[in-house]
């Protein structure tokens, strides 16, 4: 909402300085987004006296007019204004000037004669005027004058935004005087007398009281009617709003002085009575913008014998409007039940300036007051206004009243304020104390309880004025849970063995699918999603780190290693499950450096390294295996399944086949997906040992094996053996040659007890090789 | 044979001086003090004197014997740290050449910022609690007194999604329900719920996921000056004892009153910039004391405690601390720009 400075000061006996009231709208929680200076403009237009008037040598309907300016220069102008004679004052943009529609004027040359700057007419400024082509000025002011001075001088001009709450009740310069008056203890200037309405039987029946409380209805012949006031029509325009007519004008000047939208109906073209009531199914009304509005039953409408003539509260129909013939009109004045307005808006898209004031509650007792202020406001203005029949239905609601409770207004806010304080704060908002008793004021539907109250008396004294305390509660230390602790150590193993966390939008669609992972049964989909590819939630985690990586290899060669610990999506019938997954990938390509890093051939053991480190560092337990089916996208010769404790299929991790790579620019990607994060860890056991003192003895074992074979079927089969003092086995090689495949192993034998001779760690490997020598094993010749 | 002379010791000085090798040092130690030695031979010779002229000699030639040793174990010393030192130079390394740094990951600013928080929060005594992201319009708007048709739910554009009376989070404020309901009547409730959340909007200030923290007190007789004592203590634990801090009346259906807390302007400390449309000052809270109907709706009575409750946006507080002015990059994760935020940035450390 913009706000006046001007028009604010119509109801403050002393209006404050607009610094000032900044301040008081920032201490009542109104925040002003920006603050303007209005009529800039103006100061650039001069008031001129018509000297001469010649016809365009060169145009019938062009006329060269001299005025004099002050002190006494002359300038000729091509006009086709058809008036402004000699002796006529007028105003005059010179060049450089501007114009509320945004032209800069410049001398131009109009059919062979320079024209420096323009004459104006009233639109031409942005008012209304009715003197004729060229705004002809009959006031006081002295030639050269600027236009400024015509208007009161420049105005500020603040763009408020209102929160829900506040718009209840300061959707108007009447509400923000409210509320600077409570908070700056300024003095209100009193509000003209209400409409005395006639009972005149015959004129309006209101169908459904709930919806509409209050219907007013007067009738006023209108006559002399050209335009309004320029006073009201400077404040309208700086506000934005357009002058139209003066009994829309004023309608709109009194929508937003005093919060209180008004209708206007055409009295020859509505067949009384009125009525107020609910549409008919299937009713349709063509609304004053021109569009056709279907209506239901859920919507009030304002009805003659015809059908609906307004959508109540929201915007009129065409039919009954007003139009520059109309001579008698119909003035409505009612109070609506907003939540119905509220509905007809929403469900119509109409938020007009009515229905944003309707919809969220309007003051009852302005319905009077509005009605004789429009009249007051015409009559002031010199437009003929004859008093015609009228009628008001419905009664005034009583005002409503709550306990009043100052010790648990101080209890909440915690301050030791004084009753005093606190009835002072409340009055100054204008609620009424009586003893245990708070009466709201009519147009407060926002307070109902203590703690509204609460709210009102510390806006007005301030909440800086409250001290900052310390909950006195007894202060335990705070917790996380086991599980999001599991979590947060699981992105920092992750993070410390070289991967880069990235967070990724939950939203996926089908056509975004390389690989294909989601189960469409359990995906959850989103009604209103921004855009097509993100119309459903992920059931996996994969497919965006790939999109990650795809978007970084586009950019630049660069490796990539990134990973994600987020929930994915999942339903079952009518319920949905959030499980945590993690996901990895890394681009195992060669790029360039020094010095060179692991070959991309064995690149993916890198990322299988992480994953046991991990697996190690949190005693997840689980185990990888080749024999179970992997996903198609997987490269078979390069993957292996996750297997929790249980031996159930957790996850997967390997390389993609590189035709699935390809489509991320690269040749090469590992990737891990892991399902079940939290549930596959087991439990925490086993001792750490302690240190031997005895020497180790190290051998290696060079061997050759079946092409069949792998080193875990190798290590399985030592680790079976159950070599006493064997501490440790590390593979060390591994190639292939004419003879077969060789690996080589280096196992350290250590004794907690004594020290090893080489007899003895012989007897051993004797052993050893024998059990190996059995499954094709063999030591390899030097 | 006689003393070593002068001219004699000048020899071997002179002659190990001269050799360049240890082989030639290891010459010289043989022709004195070897088998055959200059000094071996003449203390063999000795055996023919009197016992009274071998004493005497064989004490000057032992010391002569000595000397000599030292001489030539000096020397050799010296070519071996020569020949060594040769030896390291041809080994030379281009140490201009930048190390490899070891290979680690980065957690996300956000990942980073919600840590923060939480640790913080975790100081000040409250206990983490979480909630569902697919979540029911009970909790999300009607627990929170927000009817339906109620106008704060076009405040917040929902999204909606297949499975009945269920929409994506809009705000971590539904845990304030679930958290006081796990807490069931005992007191206090001191938690914090951090979160995703989601609206239907896209663009350099708001995302259609984004990251909350909320937080409740539940007790007997808390107030709105423990709320302010509370989150100022937040504000100079997070940005630093300096930290300006001020509180406007705002609005919120599911407290009452509402409060908005304003810190002083990174970019301007406080002057008035663009960042902060001139007026010194930044939003980086919504807060207030528990409206009763969520009391309620949590099973509390609101005629039996009080409570506040705060909810901050975490990539607003990551785009302050990190100086950002468009949040959009933190979910393309560009890795260039994810690791640009491996140095130190600003307080508090992160
Ligand atoms: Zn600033």
């Amino acid at each position: 909402m913009k706000l006046s400075h001007r028009w604010l000061a119509r109801h403050l006996k002393e209006a404050p300085d607009p610094e000032k009231v900044a301040l008081g709208l920032l201490q009542m929680g109104i925040e002003v987004a920006a603050v303007e200076t209005w009529g800039e403009i103006y100061q650039e237009i001069e008031l001129v006296e018509v000297v001469e008037r010649l016809p365009h040598p060169h145009a019938d309907l062009l006329s060269l007019v001299t005025v004099r300016r002050a002190p006494n220069d002359l300038v000729t102008v091509v006009t086709g204004a058809s008036n402004g004679y000699c002796g006529d004052r007028v105003w005059y943009a010179p060049p450089g000037a501007h114009l509320p529609d945004g032209r800069v004027l410049e001398t131009v040359t109009m059919r062979g004669i320079p024209s420096p700057g323009m004459l104006l007419s009233a639109a031409e400024l942005g008012f209304q005027d009715t003197t004729g082509d060229l705004w002809i000025y009959h006031g006081d002011l002295p030639l050269g004058s600027r236009f400024i001075e015509e208007v009161g001088g420049t105005d500020t001009v603040y763009e408020l935004e209102l929160t829900p709450n506040l718009a209840v009740f300061d959707q108007s310069v009447l509400g923000i005087a409210r509320e600077l008056a409570a908070v700056l203890k300024l003095e209100l200037t009193p509000l003209n007398a209400p409409l005395p309405y006639r009972k005149d039987s015959g004129l309006a029946e209101v169908k459904d009281p709930l919806a509409c409380p209050i219907y007013g209805l007067s009738g006023f012949e209108i006559a002399g009617v050209k335009h309004s006031p320029l006073w009201m029509q400077v404040l309208l325009v700086a506000i934005g709003i357009r002058v139209i007519h003066p009994v829309v004008d004023v309608t709109n000047f009194i929508l937003w002085d005093l919060g209180h939208p008004l209708h206007a109906f055409d009295q020859e073209r509505v067949v009384l009575p009125i009525e107020v009531r609910k549409a008919f199914e299937g009713e349709v009304m063509t609304l004053l913008d021109g569009s056709e509005c279907q209506l239901s039953p859920a919507d009030l409408v304002i009805a003659d014998q015809i059908g609906p003539i307004a959508l109540a509260g929201i915007m009129g129909g065409q039919r009954a409007a007003i139009s520059a013939q109309t001579r008698q009109v119909w003035l409505e004045s009612a109070y609506f039940n907003a939540p119905e307005i509220f509905l007809s808006m929403r469900t119509h898209r109409l938020p007009t300036d009515a229905a944003v004031h309707f919809g969220k509650g309007t003051d009852p007792e302005m319905v009077p007051v509005a009605a004789q202020a429009t009249v007051d406001i015409l009559r002031s203005c010199g437009v003929r206004v004859n008093n015609g029949s009228s009628t008001i239905i419905g009664e005034m609601p009583i005002r409503r009243r709550i306990s009043f409770q100052p010790d648990r207004i101080r209890s909440l806010l915690g301050v030791d304020w004084t009753n005093q304080a606190i009835i002072h704060a409340l009055h100054g908002l204008r609620f009424e104390i009586d003893g245990d008793w708070v009466t709201i004021p009519s147009n407060r539907h926002d307070v109902s309880t203590t703690e509204d109250l609460c709210e009102e008396v510390a806006r007005v004294i301030g909440l800086d004025m409250i001290s900052a305390t310390v909950p006195n509660s007894p202060n335990v230390p705070g917790s996380r849970n086991d599980e999001v602790e599991f979590q947060e150590r699981l992105r920092d193993l992750w993070v410390e063995s070289g991967y880069c966390e990235v967070v990724t939008r939950p939203f996926w669609a089908p056509s975004r699918d390389v690989i294909t992972m989601s189960d469409v049964a359990a995906t959850v989909r989103i009604k209103n999603p921004l855009r097509a590819e993100e119309e459903e939630l992920r059931t996996s985690l994969l497919p965006h780190l790939l999109e990650v990586v795809g978007y970084n290899r586009a950019r630049r060669d660069q490796p990539v290693a990134v990973f994600e610990l987020a929930p994915v999506y999942e339903r079952t019938q009518n319920h949905a499950k959030e499980p945590m997954q993690l996901a990895v990938a890394e681009i195992l390509d060669d790029y360039p450096q020094y010095p060179k890093g692991l070959p991309e051939d064995l690149a993916i053991y890198r990322l299988k390294g992480a994953l046991e480190w991990v697996n190690r560092r949190l005693n997840l337990g689980i185990s990888m295996v080749t024999d179970r089916e992997l996903p198609d996208f997987m490269h078979p010769g390069r993957s292996v399944s996750v297997l929790d404790t249980k031996n159930r299929w957790v996850g997967f991790l390997g390389e993609l086949r590189p035709r699935v790579a390809s489509r991320y620019h690269a040749k090469r990607i590992g990737v891990l997906s892991l399902f079940e994060v939290y549930h596959t860890q087991s439990a925490i056991s086993g001792v750490v040992p302690s240190p031997s003192r005895y020497p180790e003895v190290i051998r290696d074992l060079s061997l050759v094996v079946p092409e069949t074979s792998t080193v875990g079927i190798l290590n399985g089969i030592v680790m079976d053996t159950s070599l006493s003092d064997l501490k440790s086995l590390r593979l060390i090689d591994v190639f292939s040659g004419p003879w077969g495949r060789s690996v080589t192993l280096r196992m350290v034998f250590q004794s907690n007890s004594r020290t090893l001779t080489d007899s003895e760690v012989d007897v051993q490997l004797t052993h050893l090789i024998e059990v190996l020598r059995r499954h094709g094993m063999t030591m390899r010749e030097r | 044979m006689a003393l070593l002379d002068s001219n004699e010791w000048q020899d071997l000085s002179g002659k190990l001086a001269a050799a360049s090798t240890s082989v030639q040092v290891q010459e010289l130690r043989a022709e004195w003090i070897g088998r055959r030695g200059r000094i071996t031979l003449a203390l063999k010779a000795l055996s023919n004197l009197s016992p009274e002229e071998r004493r005497q000699q064989g004490q000057v030639l032992n010391a002569a014997r000595e000397q000599a040793t030292r001489l030539i174990d000096e020397r050799l010393e010296q070519l071996r740290q020569q020949e060594e030192d040769r030896q390291l130079l041809n080994e030379r390394l281009d140490m201009t050449i930048a190390g490899v740094e070891p290979k680690v990951g980065l957690l996300h600013p956000l990942t980073r910022v919600r840590r923060l928080l939480e640790d913080l929060f975790l100081r000040m005594g409250f206990s983490l609690a979480y909630g569902p992201e697919i979540e029911t319009t009970w909790y999300n708007f009607e627990a929170l007194n927000i009817p339906e048709n109620h106008p704060a739910r076009d405040m917040q554009d929902t999204f909606f999604v297949d499975l009945p009376g269920m929409v994506l989070r809009t705000h971590t404020s539904p845990v304030q329900i679930r958290g006081m309901e796990a807490a069931a009547g005992s007191l206090p409730v001191k938690i914090i719920a951090p979160g995703r959340v989601f609206r239907r909007d896209d663009d350099a200030t708001h995302a259609p996921m984004f990251h909350q923290i909320e937080g409740l007190v539940v007790d007997r007789g808390i107030t709105l000056g423990d709320l302010k004592g509370t989150l100022v203590a937040m504000a100079t634990e997070l940005l630093g004892a300096s930290i300006g801090t001020r509180f406007r009346p705002s609005y919120f259906p599911f407290t009452e009153p509402s409060v908005e807390m304003d810190v002083t302007c990174a970019a301007c400390g406080g002057t008035g910039c663009r960042t902060c449309k001139g007026t010194g000052w930044v939003e980086i809270l919504g807060s207030g004391l528990v409206h009763p109907v969520v009391l309620q709706n949590g099973g509390y009575d609101p005629q039996e405690v009080s409570g506040f409750a705060f909810g901050l946006g975490i990539e607003r507080l990551a785009m302050r601390i990190f100086g950002l002015d468009d949040l959009r990059p933190l979910y393309q994760n560009d890795l260039e720009y994810l690791m640009a935020f491996d140095r130190y940035t600003g307080r508090p450390m992160l």
